[in-house]
């Protein structure tokens, strides 16, 4: 007896030990933050007691539900999360393939400078009226995307090959290495030193701009058009529970390739 | 195979580092350069390899087009890939020696246990002495060392220098050094 009312003491003690532990510096006190963002969210949607303007995390939890249970909700969420995919890989591919060519072949950087100006200091908004006017809506998300990307990547990956030591350059170029391990041991390295924040910085952006793109172009099936769907019958709640999943997407494809960088870099 | 050097001369903000110098190469008489600090050893290594050109003169390769002479060199700052190891360096400018030579040479020079560290994690003279090796053992028809024998004491200097002597195979030799132990078997190119 002595010894059981003993042992659960100590369960108590470490019980509390822990929880005050976790309290100080670790997930229970990010926990009591959310906890206290979501009170003061749902204080002050009751305090304007008007759920077109403000709708609370309840109303938003209950819209986010009963989303969903319908197969148009997934559809949406899958195809922009493809569509945006697939304009990230592009506007990777096609920014790391051009900063290559201009590194290599000075006449090509010269060429390319003013498109790559023009792309950058253009509006998104524009550019998208111009792809459903010339492509439709349907590609819209994917184009914008890569747009957004492309010259994020391009910039960051051209001063990574500037910046890589020409030590290692010469050194490699008069033990004649092979095209591959000059890539693979030489460049590599110091390009996604430059790389990693840019790749970051840029899946995020390539989110935030297809959905936007979306929300004018309003492609059947996405989270844009749902977006907009929100905001023309004034359902604030549905409109949180999409932006809700818009975030969760970003954050969930930001941490998988941030997971793929840190194995290249492992590598 | 020969090298020629013809008048060249190299100057570095108005002052004259080489002043109109001439000299041969072959393969059967390594040179070993000599002389104070600052005095364009390494620069005239550099001119040899393509690295800088002379202010005027010329470098005149002999019996082959300069595109296809092959050089091994050891620079004089160490320049390894930090991330592999001794043999993964050696094999990436030697790639048709087995890996079984490859460790068998390093480990006339360094350490066994050492040859699966990462060179980033090995002491100076140790990457130093792989430098040496991959030089070696690397194809190639002209071997430059620019100052080899840095960061090593008396008996690795003298063991590097006794495995470079052994296993020059009718390669040109030159390199610059302020150790008396090459002067046994080069000629002296004393710059100054």
């Amino acid at each position: 007896m002595q010894t059981l009312s003993l042992s659960a003491a100590l369960c108590r003690v470490t019980t509390s030990i822990t929880w005050a532990d976790s309290l100080k510096n670790g997930t229970a006190r990010k926990i009591l933050i959310i906890v206290f963002w979501l009170l003061l969210w749902q204080g002050a949607s009751a305090l304007v007691h008007n759920s077109i303007l403000l709708a609370g995390p309840y109303e938003s939890l209950l819209a986010l539900c009963s989303l969903a249970v319908t197969s148009k909700f997934w559809l949406s969420i899958l195809f922009t999360f493809l569509k945006i995919t697939l304009g990230f890989v592009l506007g990777l591919i096609t920014g790391i393939l051009c900063a290559c060519l201009s590194y290599r072949f000075k006449l090509f950087r010269e060429f390319i400078t003013p498109p790559i100006s023009v792309i950058k200091s253009i509006p998104v908004a524009s550019f998208v009226i111009i792809v459903i006017i010339w492509a439709g809506a349907s590609s819209l998300a994917t184009v914008i995307s890569a747009l957004v990307v492309f010259p994020m990547i391009y910039h960051n990956m051209l001063s990574g090959l500037e910046a890589t030591g020409s030590s290692l350059i010469e050194m490699g170029r008069l033990f004649r290495f092979r095209f591959i391990d000059k890539a693979r041991y030489i460049y590599f390295p110091q390009v996604l030193s430059h790389l990693h924040s840019a790749v970051l910085i840029s899946s995020g952006m390539a989110f935030k701009s297809g959905i936007a793109a979306e929300v004018i172009g309003r492609p059947l099936q996405s989270i844009g058009n749902g977006l907009y769907l929100s905001k023309i019958s004034l359902a604030t709640a549905d409109l949180f529970a999409w932006t809700f999943c818009a975030v969760i997407l970003a954050y969930l494809f930001e941490k998988a390739v941030s997971l793929i960088l840190k194995r290249l870099s492992a590598a | 195979m020969k090298i020629i050097l013809k008048n060249i001369c190299k100057s570095y903000n108005g002052r004259k580092v080489i002043d109109n110098l001439s000299y041969e190469f072959t393969p059967d008489k390594p040179v070993v350069i000599e002389g104070g600090s600052g005095i364009g050893k390494t620069t005239l290594l550099r001119i040899i390899m393509g690295l800088e050109k002379p202010d005027s003169g010329e470098v005149v390769f002999e019996g082959v087009s300069h595109e296809a002479v092959r050089f091994a060199p050891v620079f004089q700052n160490t320049r390894l890939i930090d991330k592999l190891d001794a043999p993964a360096n050696v094999r990436l400018a030697a790639r048709e020696i087995s890996g079984d030579a490859v460790r068998a040479a390093l480990i006339a020079l360094i350490p066994k246990e050492e040859l699966g560290k990462k060179v980033r994690d090995l002491s100076g003279g140790t990457q130093r002495r792989v430098e040496i090796v991959r030089a070696v053992l690397a194809p190639s028809d002209v071997i430059i060392m620019d100052e080899p024998l840095t960061g090593l004491d008396e008996g690795n200097a003298r063991r590097a220098v006794a495995y470079i002597k052994e296993n020059m195979e009718g390669r040109i030799l030159i390199t610059s050094s302020h150790s008396d132990l090459f002067e046994a078997f080069c000629e002296t190119l004393l710059l100054k």
